[in-house]
């Protein structure tokens, strides 16, 4: 038979033979046969993986430092200006110090005290550029595992642990689509689903018509989820919408967090209820 | 062996770069792919047939390393290789004259595809818009263009020197 009437050329032949095999790899996700493999390419590459991370930072910070020249007289003006402001608003905060104690109180909001934290590096990132996770050197062996809340130092929560290996794991940032916490408005109350859209950040979904969210709120995690302590923040409202099919209030929520900049975050192993 | 080895070490190395490096160093919102140009510039000069088997490491080194569901990064690497190979095969595709033209179109599409494919497989039927899309698969081709000549010429000093003749006569 010519080789043009051949109906599968042999380069073809391949590459259907290479999706059937990994198609099927995909569709059984066979997740712990491999996780030997995985534990032991992650004990072997994160030191590696740690360094060309930290690198990258100071490669980074360099780089930001050369693009911000420009703007430097500007931010400074902006500074001065928001030291000034922040010297009045250090005042007054230290009254408002004693109430948020009373608050916290008031409403079971934990005190970082309570917190049994476990330090990590981050060592890599989504490479999608979509921020959706970032890996840390620490894991089973550290006692890490799934569903553990992540924070930063000042108690912002960043995600949590989605996967375990040895000694490294995964974490599922706020911001990525896979990610649903319950979240609710530290002012008002009003409850509902924070979880991660493409291009959005980050969105409290499903708040009920009749709940209040403002603008400029605090929304914080609100403890319904198991594994979650009550109080932690995500981020503050920057504009509320109705859902496509009007049934919902949703809130675009602005994280104070640079997710692509973090180096350490902290894992809460367990809270006190 | 010892060429296999170090092109598995080139292979780690562009995979770790990618998944600690980059991140950091690009804005979010588009990133350019070491490892998409790795392959597209091997499959351009070993040829679809000798570089598929390292395509298919990469993918799954890839999958480990990134925590993914084994299998998908293969099957979107070798997609790509393939219509490279297929564009390849028909265009002068060299680093100088006409032949650059055909890069730049052949790094553009494979970088579309490859953000459609990944986005279709991973995405789990939520996309991003078409003009963020495409916006930022733009600025990803231009910057896979400047590591796809770097990464090409050196492989193809490699190829004219002991590397390519060991590993993938054909």
């Amino acid at each position: 038979m010519p080789s043009k009437l051949k109906f599968f050329s042999y380069k073809l032949t391949k590459v259907l033979v290479v999706l059937a095999i990994f198609g099927l790899l995909v569709f059984f996700n066979p997740k712990n046969f491999f996780r030997p493999v995985r534990s032991a390419m992650f004990w072997f590459f994160s030191p590696i993986q740690k360094v060309v991370y930290k690198s990258s930072q100071e490669i980074a910070s360099v780089k930001d430092f050369f693009l911000s020249i420009g703007d430097l007289k500007t931010e400074n003006e902006k500074l001065i200006k928001e030291n000034q402001n922040l010297m009045a608003e250090n005042a007054s905060l230290n009254n408002i110090g004693k109430e948020n104690d009373f608050l916290r109180q008031q409403m079971e909001l934990l005190p970082r005290e309570k917190f049994n934290l476990v330090i990590a590096n981050v060592t890599g990132q989504d490479p999608y550029a979509l921020g959706n996770w970032i890996e840390i050197d620490k894991g089973e062996r550290d006692g890490i595992a799934q569903d553990m809340p992540v924070i930063v130092s000042n108690g912002i929560f960043i995600g949590r642990i989605s996967e375990v290996g040895f000694s490294s794991s995964k974490i599922v940032l706020i911001s990525s689509p896979e990610s649903a916490i319950n979240g609710m408005d530290l002012k008002t109350e009003s409850k509902g689903i924070a979880k991660g859209e493409y291009g959005l950040g980050i969105i409290l979904d499903m708040i009920l018509p009749s709940e209040t969210v403002n603008v400029s709120d605090d929304i914080v995690t609100s403890g319904l989820g198991k594994n979650i302590p009550r109080g932690l923040f995500i981020g503050k409202v920057k504009s509320i919408q109705f859902s496509q099919d009007r049934l919902f209030q949703q809130a675009i929520v602005a994280s104070s967090i640079d997710f692509s900049k973090l180096s350490q975050v902290f894992i809460i192993k367990d809270f006190k209820r | 062996m010892k060429n296999n080895f170090f092109i598995f070490f080139l292979i780690v190395a562009g995979i770790i770069l990618q998944v600690s490096g980059f991140p950091v160093l690009f804005s979010r919102g588009y990133l350019p792919s070491i490892v998409l140009v790795g392959v597209i510039a091997s499959t351009i000069i070993w040829g679809f047939r000798n570089a598929l088997i390292w395509i298919i490491v990469t993918g799954a080194v890839f999958d480990l390393i990134t925590y993914g569901v084994m299998g998908k990064q293969v099957i979107i690497l070798v997609v790509v290789a393939y219509f490279v190979s297929f564009f390849s095969k028909r265009f002068l595709v060299e680093n100088r004259g006409l032949g650059i033209l055909a890069i730049i179109i052949l790094v553009s599409v494979a970088t579309l595809i490859f953000k459609g494919l990944f986005f279709a497989i991973e995405g789990n039927g939520k996309l991003i818009s078409g003009s963020t899309f495409f916006l930022s698969a733009g600025k990803e081709s231009f910057f896979n263009l400047i590591i796809f000549f770097i990464i090409f010429n050196f492989l193809k000093k490699r190829n004219r020197s002991s590397l390519g003749k060991l590993s993938f006569e054909k």
